[in-house]
């Protein structure tokens, strides 16, 4: 049926990024699964009785405006009971681990009492492979509700992961899931498929880190890859901290509370508490990071030029309210957090640590320690970790240092032809302050930026470049087969896949 | 087509759960047109070297062939290399045979990308774990020097007669014709590439001030050219002037400094500009090599013979003769009568008189001048005026002798009375 350059092999397109995971049929145009990387977790000391408790955990009182729960309810408690019973052996190893995994939108969203929940990948790379392992399993038994042992398997992976990651990917895709075909794909190079190009220098911003890496006729150039800790997650707590600092507020997150009365705006919430036990740190900080991306979407915007305190303020005001009731009618501030992506300097010295009013009022000597206590909450955030490491740079510097990396050949066409993908991108405004800020920096070449159509298909645009990619006629030499694997073992994924 | 249709097609029933879970099933969707008379069947590729097998929707009739896709599956030969060759033809003072064939094999597993493979170049020499320090310098080779030791290995296999039956590069081995093609193809300049490269990075890396400067330079660059356009064709709005103008018109118009210089006029500029500034006024002769690539712009041949001169004209990369010009004239048009010698001015009444006893009926503005002033009449003009004001002049000094006669001549009577006078007294 060759007559368009695709030819359905019924390959699967497994996109796990460190926010979210992608999963569906190569061919099509948009991922069947979209769901969150995080996992929830607890201790599980006995499967038996906790596969009893499962059909009616603890979600006891409804969380009324969680509309998610009817729909999404068929998630991992479920799904984790097949997935034991269809491979028994596999999974008794695992339990012997005594962790119960929870996985899916709901799976994680949801409170349960002692709930952990964490990343599973760490700089873009695994970090936790049994947590992976999970992600995989409910993308693949609960989401797509296939075998994986008929289906070509294609995943995405960061253009830096590691060769013993890979191979240690190769083994798992071949030994558990036992796919008859796998490849892994850099997900800068998927993102350029999915923009129509095989040059092009990708600029992706996510939570944990924005890096820029060219792409040359399909391949990464390793050389070239520039990135940093500075992403989503910074501009979060830059407004966990301006809620604190400035409007004395502390976000209680939805699950939380039992009651709110309206108050005025800017006045401290009236709210009852629901009685929790059994609160993790984790879970809270999950659940308030959603709040917060809440908080991103609705109201947060970049100005197309450096920040000024006037235009921004020309703007108009919108508000938000939070699940407590508290809420703010907010101006030039919507504009404000976002450009740290832009200026960093203007909230960050050049050892990274906060420039600002929070320090300068505290105690110079307890400075470290203060942050820590308030920060109990977030301990995770980046503003505490890399306080060792180099001045941070804007975006637009760190797509120039990448090009400026490559083969002067290479840099117009890298210039022309820049994609701009990630969550963090999908500011109203950044786009456009982005192709104003880069052409700044290399005068004497023409730059294009180029963005995946729709702010939702930026969100996918890597899963989409894999589909295409695994669909076309021509890929098929490329699979590494199970025969293969078979053969050569795990160190066929570096000599297939580059 | 959603994918109730194709659980419909497929006849799969699923449990009826909850509503999401109603999904496609283990089949990829069936191409579009619902044709029933397709069936999902497995294939094999000759694209790959091993019996991997997937299943893909085809016609039930259609007979299994080889993978329609593996034909696309077409990659660069690139030669294996032999240690003893090496040791013959291919050595070079920092490359070892080890570190060579690294490089061959990467050019084989990018298709010879070689930003790519010099992206992933890392090259490390085998058994060095005690030489970690040399790694480093190693993997500082540049694009260049692996283009270079990559296409010089390659132009020796087709030079080198043995090894060009052996390895048959782009078919050079067949066909000798295409051996100065091929070589040509594959020699690459390192050098030249180098330097073609520190250019353009300097081009790249222009400050704002010098992309500001040259911006500037363009403007002024454009402002000297239409100032030079306007000084041309002010000039050959003269030269309009000096040469008979019907003639001359059409190839003035396209006088334009920015033309291509004329052949004739590069091949032998030096000669034809000393000629023109030395010899400026050169009486017409033709040398018979010349004359083809001069014009007569003169069409209408004068009775008088006038001095002329040899001039090139750019636009067309001919010459031709033109009047000298008479310095007296001075550059432009005038009118015939004002070169007329002009009558000073004390005598214009007195030659106006003369001129009307004479019967001469002029016009009198600065001077005397004829009505008609065609040049015979105006010849003639000028010759009576030639006459009469020298006449003039010497009726005047004749006036003044005759007077100065009648003094003497009375002075001499008195004297002449007054001696006798005298002598009658005495
Ligand atoms: N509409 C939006 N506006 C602003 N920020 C957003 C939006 N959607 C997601 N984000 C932010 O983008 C980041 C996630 O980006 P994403 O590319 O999905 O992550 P990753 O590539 O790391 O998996 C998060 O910090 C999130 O807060």
């Amino acid at each position: 049926m060759p007559t368009y350059n695709g030819d359905e092999v019924n390959a699967l397109v497994l996109d796990v990024g460190s926010m979210w995971t992608r999963a569906g049929f190569a061919g099509e145009e948009s991922p069947y699964a979209y769901f969150p990387t995080s996992v929830g977790y607890m201790i599980d000391s006995d499967s038996e009785s906790s596969k009893n408790n499962k059909k009616a955990p603890e979600q006891n009182p409804t969380i009324e405006s969680n509309n998610e729960n009817a729909e999404k309810n068929d998630s991992m408690d479920v799904d984790t009971e097949t997935n034991k019973n269809e491979k028994s052996t596999n999974d008794s190893e695992k339990s012997d681990t005594r962790l119960k995994y929870y996985v899916g939108n709901s799976g994680i969203s949801l409170f349960r009492p002692g709930m952990e929940v964490k990343n599973v990948l760490a700089d873009g790379m695994v970090d936790d492979w049994d947590a992976y392992e999970k992600i995989l399993d409910y993308a693949l038994y609960n989401q797509l509700r296939i075998n994986p042992e008929e289906h070509p398997i294609m995943v995405s992976e960061a253009s830096w992961n590691s060769a013993e990651k890979r191979e240690k990917l190769t083994e798992l895709m071949f030994e558990k899931f036992k796919c008859p075909g796998f490849y892994v794909c850099k997900s800068a190079v998927l993102t350029a498929f999915g923009t129509g190009k095989s040059t092009a220098l990708v600029v992706d911003s996510g939570a944990d880190f924005s890096s820029a890496v060219p792409v040359y006729d399909g391949y990464v150039l390793q050389k070239g890859i520039v990135r940093q800790n500075l992403g989503g997650n910074v501009i979060s707590d830059l407004i966990v901290d301006y809620l604190k600092e400035e409007q004395n507020y502390q976000i209680t997150p939805l699950f939380e509370i039992k009651r709110k009365e309206r108050v005025e705006v800017g006045k401290q919430p009236i709210f009852d508490r629901r009685d929790l036990g059994g609160i993790t740190d984790s879970f809270r900080n999950y659940m308030i990071r959603q709040t917060v991306l809440e908080y991103k979407e609705s109201v947060c915007q970049v100005l197309e030029y450096p920040y000024d305190e006037n235009t921004a303020s020309s703007r108009g005001n919108k508000s938000f309210e939070f699940p407590d009731g508290f809420s703010l009618v907010l101006g030039s501030r919507r504009f404000y957090e976002p450009e740290v992506m832009f200026q960093p300097n203007l909230f960050f010295n050049k050892d990274r640590t906060r420039i600002g009013k929070n320090l300068e009022n505290m105690n110079t000597d307890k400075n470290d320690e203060n942050i820590n206590g308030n920060q109990n909450m977030n301990n995770n955030t980046n503003l505490e970790r890399k306080k060792d490491a180099h001045e941070y740079m804007s975006i637009q510097e760190l797509a120039y240092r990448a090009v400026s990396k490559c083969d002067v050949d290479l840099r117009p066409h890298l210039l022309h032809n820049v994609v701009l993908t990630g969550g963090n991108t999908l500011f109203p405004g950044f786009t456009e302050r982005f192709s104003n800020e880069l052409p700044k920096l290399c005068q004497s070449s023409r730059v294009r930026i180029h963005t995946p159509g729709s702010t939702i298909d930026r969100r996918y645009t890597a899963w989409l470049g894999g589909s295409i990619l695994a669909s076309l006629g021509t890929f098929h030499q490329m699979w590494i087969s199970s025969e293969e694997y078979q053969e050569q073992g795990t160190s066929i994924v570096n000599k297939r896949c580059f | 087509m959603n994918s109730k249709d194709i659980k419909d097609i497929l006849n799969i029933h699923t449990e009826q759960t909850v509503p999401r879970s109603s999904k496609k099933l283990k089949l990829a969707k069936k191409p579009a047109g619902l044709n029933r008379e397709l069936v999902w069947k497995g294939f094999e590729s000759s694209a790959r070297n091993d019996h991997l097998q997937f299943h893909h929707w085809v016609k039930q009739d259609e007979p299994s062939s080889d993978y329609y896709y593996a034909k696309f599956n077409s990659t660069f030969k690139v030669p294996q290399l032999d240690p003893d060759e090496y040791q013959s033809h291919f050595t070079e003072y920092d490359w070892t045979f080890d570190e060579t064939r690294y490089l061959f094999d990467l050019c084989k597993t990018f298709d010879l990308r070689f930003q790519v493979i010099h992206d992933r170049y890392s090259y490390s020499p085998p058994n060095s774990e005690q030489q970690q320090d040399i790694k480093p310098s190693l993997n500082q080779r540049s694009i260049e020097d692996l283009k270079a030791r990559y296409y010089s290995i390659i132009k020796k296999m087709i030079e080198i007669p043995a090894l060009r039956k052996k390895y048959n590069i782009l078919g050079t081995d067949q066909n000798s014709g295409t051996q100065r093609k091929a070589l040509a193809l594959l020699s690459f300049d390192k050098d030249k590439e180098t330097e073609r490269k520190k250019l353009l990075e300097e081009l790249l890396n222009r400050t704002t001030e010098e992309i500001e400067e040259e911006r500037k330079l363009l403007v002024e660059l454009e402002r000297i050219q239409t100032q030079q356009k306007k000084l041309a064709r002010e000039r050959e709005s003269i030269m309009l002037s000096i040469v008979p103008f019907e003639e001359t018109t059409p190839s003035m118009v396209r006088a334009d400094p920015n033309a291509p210089e004329p052949q004739q006029e590069k091949r032998s500029s030096k000669d034809s500009f000393s000629e023109k500034r030395n010899d400026g006024t050169k009486k017409q002769y033709s040398d018979s090599s010349e004359s083809k690539n001069i014009i007569n712009l003169n069409k209408n041949k004068s009775l008088v013979e006038i001095n002329t001169q040899l001039v090139n004209i750019p636009s067309i990369s001919k010459s031709t003769y033109i009047p000298v010009r008479d310095l007296k004239l001075g550059p432009g048009a005038f009118l015939r009568s004002e070169k007329i010698t002009p009558v000073p001015k004390h005598r214009v009444e007195q030659v106006q008189l003369i001129l009307d006893h004479l019967g001469v009926s002029c016009s009198i503005s600065a001077w005397p001048r004829p009505f008609m002033p065609t040049a015979p009449i105006c010849d003639r003009f000028e010759e009576i005026i030639q006459n009469i004001v020298p006449l003039l002049e010497l009726k005047k000094v004749c006036d003044k002798t005759e007077a100065e006669l009648c003094i003497l001549e009375s002075r001499k009577n008195m004297l002449v009375k007054e001696v006798e006078q005298k002598k009658h007294d005495l």
